[in-house]
């Protein structure tokens, strides 16, 4: 697993805003899984936090937000700034739980 | 063809508004325009959707199978006769070059038409036990099965997940993608019209976390067909699990293009481009993302890539350019932000990395040359025209790198060496091998993946097994 200290992560405070209503209106805790592949993206998904699954690794934490990778990628990240933003979106192919409020979660990752 | 339609939910064979009234845009993605509104499905909807299937599930299951047949067949033949609407409503949802959609019909009526064949031809087994017994197997259909239906081919999607299952017997609640629902409306209204029963055939369009986690998790639902990523098939698969229903999952791919010399480098170059480049735009679960090339061409052969690539036409797709537009914002989003983090790891593209300065989600051509395998853009699954180039030694090291990734959904070779060629194809990690022809097979051979490109098999005669469920019955015959 990566040491949480070699990925840096930050969210805005329009992202967090939009997390904190999904976590007022679902009466749980929000929780990010950094996704790749196919035809969902690579922005993050939020889930409620009590369904992380067993295989995702947490890589991070930025303002009471746990931030996880699929464990076969959880080394891919190490040494990497990950800045978390929201942007209002037509929809996207995902589960992520902002996407029904009409945003898209994005991340923009550069090497430290 | 107009662009002011709504476009409603399709229960129980009326098209309906979703019960809270929402809808939502889909737009024209080589010009960020609206196309139309479209109904957002729900969980009361999906509920409503699947209640229909049910109801409809013990006619259809019952229907003579030859009838069943003949509707899919009629099915086949109407969507052919609208080939032109189709396809250009396709590229107007999706993005993609309009000879491409037009490929996407036609695969989709095969669907249908191949799936029609078979609909009569559902065996099973008898299995000897002795004088004492018959015994024998039937292939049952499951019920109420749910589609989720990605955005990179969707009228071709509607054909391989929906034609099997309704052949088999099912009856099907299908959930097109948000950014791409028209044609999938489309095809359920035809269905209608040729004769397919109301409620056989349901089309809910809406978005995943309300739609599609409300028809994966649906205790009545009984099969569950979900094409996207890794993290949400696992997300379908734990709702799944919860009423033990059976899912098919196909995640996707960081897919191997191998080229030796000894292959015909030309032919190889051709169907290198179509691997990733001119196949909607390298949005593709088993587009060639990753060449590996012999050390003693790569020079050759990847500066004769970068002239090609850099000559493709890259606009809107119903002028048909080579490579259109990527589906969204968030897609053309994610594609740039690889593009920046291939920058990090190796460089500058030799060729592409830009974005033409106008309306549209256009990427160029993109050529990162010299990547190791571990970087991040030669492990993770990018879904756009950026290609990342390794070379390698020799057939070992070829083939060690060529499974030295987290997905296994498709591995290519290019070479004139038979016995290496089946040697690749043996070592391969990988559902689909393709050898000296990309994207080679059609409806009738099986697609899906290994290890983290999911598991299940669509297409084919696998998919009718996907679709059934086996019964065994035993029957003691010897008097005592």
């Amino acid at each position: 697993m990566s040491d949480p200290e070699e990925v840096s992560i930050e969210i805005t405070d329009r992202a967090r805003r939009v997390l904190t209503e999904i976590e007022r209106e679902r009466e749980s805790n929000v929780a990010l899984v950094l996704n790749d592949g196919c035809c969902d993206g690579m922005g993050p998904v939020a889930v409620e936090a009590d369904t992380v699954g067993v295989s995702d690794v947490l890589i991070g934490e930025t303002r009471d937000i746990k931030v996880y990778a699929p464990l076969i990628r959880e080394n891919a990240r190490t040494g990497y700034e990950l800045a978390i933003d929201v942007v209002e979106s037509e929809g996207v192919g995902s589960f992520s739980l902002e996407v029904s409020l009409g945003y898209r979660l994005t991340v923009v990752e550069r090497r430290q | 063809m107009t662009t002011t339609e709504k476009h409603d939910l399709l229960i129980d064979g009326e098209f309906i508004p979703a019960t809270s009234g929402e809808r939502f845009v889909t737009l024209n993605p080589a010009t960020e325009e609206p196309i139309t509104e479209v109904a957002a499905a729900d969980k009361e909807d999906i509920d409503r959707a699947v209640e229909s299937a049910h109801e409809a599930y013990p006619k259809w299951r019952s229907t003579a199978p030859e009838e069943r047949g003949r509707l899919l067949t009629a099915l086949a033949a109407r969507i052919r006769e609208e080939t032109d609407y189709l396809a250009e409503l396709e590229t107007r949802d999706n993005g993609k070059p309009i000879s491409q959609a037009r490929s996407d019909v036609e695969g989709c009526a095969r669907y249908f038409e191949y799936y029609a064949g078979i609909a009569d031809k559902i065996h099973g087994d008898s299995i000897p036990l002795t004088d004492k017994y018959v015994d024998y197997t039937v292939r049952e259909p499951l019920g109420v099965t749910g589609q989720i239906i990605p955005w990179n081919f969707p009228v071709n999607l509607v054909g391989r997940t929906i034609a099997p299952a309704l052949a088999a017997g099912n009856v099907a609640v299908a959930k097109p993608a948000e950014q791409t629902p028209l044609s999938a409306l489309k095809i359920g209204e035809f269905a209608l019209e040729v004769g397919i029963p109301p409620g056989v055939l349901n089309v809910v369009p809406g978005f995943g976390a309300t739609a599609g986690a409300s028809l994966a998790g649906h205790p009545d639902v009984n099969a569950i067909s979900f094409t996207g990523s890794v993290v949400t098939g696992r997300q379908v698969a734990k709702l799944g699990a919860d009423n033990v229903t059976p899912v098919h999952l196909e995640l996707g791919g960081k897919s191997p293009n191998v080229v030796f010399p000894d292959a015909d480098l030309d032919h190889a170059l051709d169907e290198t481009i179509t691997a990733i480049f001119a196949t909607n735009a390298g949005q593709v679960c088993s587009a060639g993302s990753r060449l590996l090339v012999h050390e003693s061409i790569h020079s050759e052969f990847v500066d004769r890539l970068a002239t090609r690539a850099s000559e493709l036409t890259v606009g809107p797709g119903l002028e048909d350019p080579d490579v259109g537009p990527l589906v969204s914002s968030d897609q053309h989003r994610k594609v740039r932000e690889y593009v920046e983090i291939g920058r990090e790891e190796v460089g500058d593209p030799i060729v592409g990395g830009k974005t033409p300065d106008h309306d549209g989600y256009f990427v160029e051509p993109t050529i990162f040359d010299d990547v190791d395998n571990s970087d991040r853009i030669a492990q993770e699954e990018i879904f756009g025209p950026v290609l990342s180039v390794i070379e390698f030694s020799d057939e070992r090291e070829a083939f060690e790198l060529a499974n030295d990734v987290d997905y296994g959904l498709v591995a290519g070779i290019f070479t004139s060496d038979v016995g290496r060629a089946h040697r690749f194809a043996h070592e391969m990690e990988a559902g689909q091998v393709y050898i000296n022809e990309w994207f080679a097979g059609g409806v009738e051979t099986p697609f899906g993946g290994y290890k983290q490109s999911g598991f299940g098999r669509e297409k084919g005669l696998e998919a009718i097994e996907s679709y059934t469920q086996v019964k065994n019955v035993c029957a003691r015959i010897e008097l005592e």
